[in-house]
């Protein structure tokens, strides 16, 4: 071993000290390193990639009316989405916890719920950004450009299958103006964090990896399925289900709220994180 | 004037934790001096790893207290993390990243610095715990040694008062022993050491204070020089003659455990009492009319001293 010159009592600086959230900075940017660099470009490569393929189908086809486009862009994209979310989310607390790094962290001078919530923050600007900002914006360039290349005709009957009624937008269907646009993916947005939030829960909660993903996709499902199953809409606004009901009323071109609906959103994400800080800071490790 | 005592860097009072039904620690009192190497030994499975857990607030004691550098782990739980770098049994690391990068990591979460003052300390560190050939090298290439002593570089990270290692030197070679403890000697100028181990000979190398924990409970503690001089002891006398006489004397003693003849013509006595042979041994031969050519006291072992209060049914 090298001699030793240094004096660590002298030299090295002592540990960051602030606050009740004490560690939130460090392990925030610690997380975003591992989040930003290659998950970020994969969704916004995949994202970009899935609508050139999409409409790289579309330009050939003998009937190329934009509203196919639209709705197999957007379908595909939100479903994959929503799966990924669930799939990239469900180890980010119970892995750390069973490989033993959970331990490792917060036996440092870093709160408990500065860790929990840490994985949150640090998936917040990857959701924004990556997932749904670059993904979304170019998708409205590419839609906005199709819709000079082909026919804007809208028929009830395709959009039917997925995702219902028009409601009397009649049979004719252009790209959503911007600030529209704009608000639905935010609406997006805050379904994918809410699901990011229920899942950081979920990992704080149950330990089995594949318990947590099976539980996990249920979220996005009751969502889904929380007005249509004959839930009174006081109640079903109360809840993230409202979220996933504006989007869709947004992505249908149909007038949708989006303020109530996201602080509704924020509420709940401020919910489950501090539920699943509440269960972590209790849990032994 | 009165003198000042330093306080403790970590005090136990009447700690207890547990699981189930299981109690894992049975309101344990334990005290560890400041700047002492601290040696915590017990076999497998006796509270060793449940009372460093209670300390860096892994673990919630079901009683008692317990408390680091004067704040007490479960209400000031923070305050008495930022005084300890704590190195985990089963420490594991990303596999991928580079000796620099795990410590650089480390200390991006936890100091407030700017890279370039990043760099020179975890320059520093690297250099400090002899990692300085392997800064580049992947932490899945690491030899075991290599490994520990990276985890005690990381634990070091924000020059803490007290380094509470768990087993720090299991399962390594005697090489990677010898690495490890030669760092923690290296560190023991700056910070208390608290480590446990199963190996007796590491506590005996490098501990100068020593507690041994079986079932949950502090069976001693102490000086380790107080474990290897107790008032057991075994002395070996050398005669000229068969030193008959004075071992039936001898036998008679409540001092005298056992008396055993040597093939090499020694007498080795064990005694209860150091005191009472010292003086009684050599008259005792005198006595009996034996010319002594040697005596002297055999160096009880700390095995002797681990069994005795342990029990030889573990395998610590």
């Amino acid at each position: 071993m090298a001699d030793v010159v240094v004096d660590p009592g002298a030299t090295l600086s002592r540990l960051r000290s602030q606050g009740s959230m004490r560690g939130l900075s460090g392990l925030t940017a610690a997380e975003s390193r591992r989040w930003l660099p290659w998950r970020a470009l994969t969704f916004a490569f995949g994202g970009l990639v899935l609508l050139g393929l999409m409409y790289a189908l579309w330009l050939p086809g003998p009937d190329r009316i934009v509203s196919h486009l639209v709705l197999a862009f957007f379908t595909t994209w939100i479903l994959l989405l929503v799966v990924t979310t669930v799939a990239t989310t469900q180890d980010m607390v119970a892995a750390e916890i069973n490989r033993g790094t959970a331990a490792w962290v917060v036996a440092k001078p870093v709160g408990r719920p500065a860790f929990v919530i840490s994985k949150f923050v640090a998936m917040v600007p990857v959701v924004v950004v990556a997932m749904v900002g670059i993904p979304g914006v170019a998708a409205r360039f590419v839609l906005v450009a199709a819709e000079g290349n082909g026919r804007t005709e809208f028929r009830a009957n395709d959009a039917l299958m997925l995702i219902g009624d028009p409601a009397g937008r009649g049979e004719y269907s252009t790209v959503p103006a911007m600030a529209d646009y704009l608000g639905t993916l935010s609406l997006l947005v805050m379904i994918l964090l809410v699901i990011a939030a229920a899942m950081v829960l979920l990992g704080c909660v149950l330990r089995r990896a594949t318990t947590i993903l099976a539980v996990g996709m249920l979220v996005p499902v009751a969502m889904l399925v929380l007005e249509p199953s004959g839930v009174d809409h006081q109640i079903v606004s109360l809840t993230p289900a409202w979220l996933m009901e504006s989007f869709i009323e947004g992505a249908r071109d149909n007038p949708a709220p989006v303020l109530g609906p996201v602080l509704v959103g924020v509420v709940w994400i401020a919910g489950l994180l501090g539920l699943a800080s509440w269960w972590f800071n209790r849990r032994e490790l | 004037m009165t003198a000042q005592i330093p306080a403790p860097a970590i005090e136990l009072h009447g700690l207890h934790k547990q699981f189930g039904r299981t109690d894992a620690l049975r309101s344990i009192n334990l005290s560890v001096p400041t700047n002492c190497v601290f040696g915590f030994l017990g076999p497998n499975g006796a509270g060793k790893t449940t009372t460093m857990k209670i300390l860096v607030g892994l673990l919630r004691p079901t009683g008692g207290s317990a408390s680091v550098m004067g704040h007490d782990v479960a209400r000031d739980g923070l305050e008495a993390r930022a005084t300890i770098g704590y190195l985990p049994q089963d420490a594991s690391y990303w596999r991928h990243l580079t000796v620099r990068g795990v410590l650089a990591f480390t200390a991006q979460r936890y100091l407030d610095l700017s890279r370039r003052e990043l760099r020179t300390q975890v320059d520093e560190i690297i250099e400090l715990a002899g990692l300085g050939k392997l800064s580049d090298r992947r932490v899945g290439k690491l030899s075991g040694g290599e490994r520990q002593r990276l985890g005690v570089a990381e634990a070091w990270i924000g020059r803490p008062d007290v380094l509470i290692l768990d087993e720090p030197s299991a399962g390594l070679d005697p090489e990677g022993r010898r690495e490890v403890l030669d760092l923690l000697d290296r560190l023991r100028e700056y910070a208390t050491i608290v480590y446990s181990t199963h190996i007796l000979d590491d506590v005996e190398r490098i501990a100068d204070q020593m507690a041994i924990i079986n079932h949950g409970s502090i069976v001693a503690e102490g000086p380790v020089d107080s474990f290897l001089l107790g008032s057991n002891a075994v002395y070996s006398v050398t005669v000229d003659g068969a030193g008959g006489e004075a071992i039936n004397t001898l036998r008679g003693k409540p001092w005298v455990d056992s008396i055993e003849q040597r093939s090499d013509g020694r007498i080795e006595i064990a005694v209860n009492d150091r005191k009472e042979a010292e003086h009684g041994l050599l008259r005792a031969f005198v006595e009996g009319g034996d010319r002594v050519t040697d005596f002297r006291s055999v160096r009880r072992s700390l095995e002797d001293t681990y069994l005795d209060l342990v029990g030889a049914d573990h395998d610590g």
